[in-house]
């Protein structure tokens, strides 16, 4: 094994390249808390410039298999063998089934639109509603 | 960048030595109010849920649920915000959703946060 861990990939990388400010935000809606608000991913720059890169990040496979490991067993994502480089857009697809629940990703059936990736300037600056953001339906506006 | 492979490191000048699994395994500096990400080590992305709300998602999990989060914060407003931190729901070897309060308990957005984790990685 010559790719070492994911961890010291990480810091190496981070050593080596310049931070990317994704220009893309995910935002998402729970459909097990219907009233709840939207929520909004924001991609770590040193994750981005890693994916970028090519070479840091494993295969989005080994994050799913290692759901169904229990804690503390050895598991897969840390020591498989990194990907190559992506674009910004692969990278945030990579992000979605990572770090949002398949439950909104790939699961759900209803008619409502429940997530979006968006440009940054679509998410509201002004937050003294933010307890009531929803994904807009109808317009291309994000919330 | 090179590797060396120990298990406890020595300090000149210190008399004991400490596991090496005490070097923190990521940490954060977030702004929750953009939301962005300022600098970082082992983060994939921030998720803001609402106000004073938001997750951590680690780019390499760590190995069990018992690993340490330290935070703190600060705001730009001018009057000084009295902040708790807690966890909202219990930690995942992925991910660490925490929520930031006032002293009335109201949830509070902060303009620095920073977040340190220690643990065993995955």
């Amino acid at each position: 094994m010559t790719h070492g861990h994911l961890w010291d990939r990480l810091a190496e990388a981070k050593s080596r390249l310049e931070p990317v400010q994704s220009k893309y935000r995910v935002l998402f809606e729970n459909p097990a808390e219907p009233e709840a608000p939207a929520s909004v991913l924001c991609p770590d720059p040193n994750w981005m410039a890693a994916a970028l890169a090519g070479g840091v990040l494993p295969h989005i496979d080994t994050y799913q298999r290692d759901r169904n490991v229990a804690d503390g067993q050895p598991k897969e994502h840390p020591y498989s063998e990194p990907l190559g480089p992506m674009t910004e857009e692969e990278a945030i697809e990579y992000l979605v089934m990572k770090d949002i629940g398949p439950e909104v990703w790939r699961d759900y059936k209803g008619n409502r639109c429940i997530m979006k990736i968006v440009p940054v300037n679509l998410i509201p600056s002004d937050r003294s509603f933010r307890n009531a953001w929803k994904i807009n339906q109808e317009m291309e506006m994000a919330a | 960048m090179s590797s060396i492979t120990v298990t406890n490191i020595k300090a000149t000048g210190e008399t004991n030595s400490r596991e090496v699994a005490g070097v923190s395994a990521g940490f954060c500096s977030l702004n929750n109010v953009s939301p962005a990400i300022n600098d970082s080590l082992n983060m994939s992305s921030v998720t803001d849920h609402q106000t004073g709300n938001y997750s951590c998602n680690w780019a390499n999990n760590m190995d069990n649920v018992n690993y340490v989060i330290g935070q703190t914060g600060g705001s730009n407003s001018t009057a000084a915000p009295n902040v708790i931190f807690a966890h909202n729901t219990l930690p995942d070897v992925g991910a660490f959703k925490a929520i930031s309060k006032s002293f009335s308990g109201a949830n509070l957005d902060m303009h620095f946060v920073s977040i340190i984790m220690f643990g065993d990685l995955a």
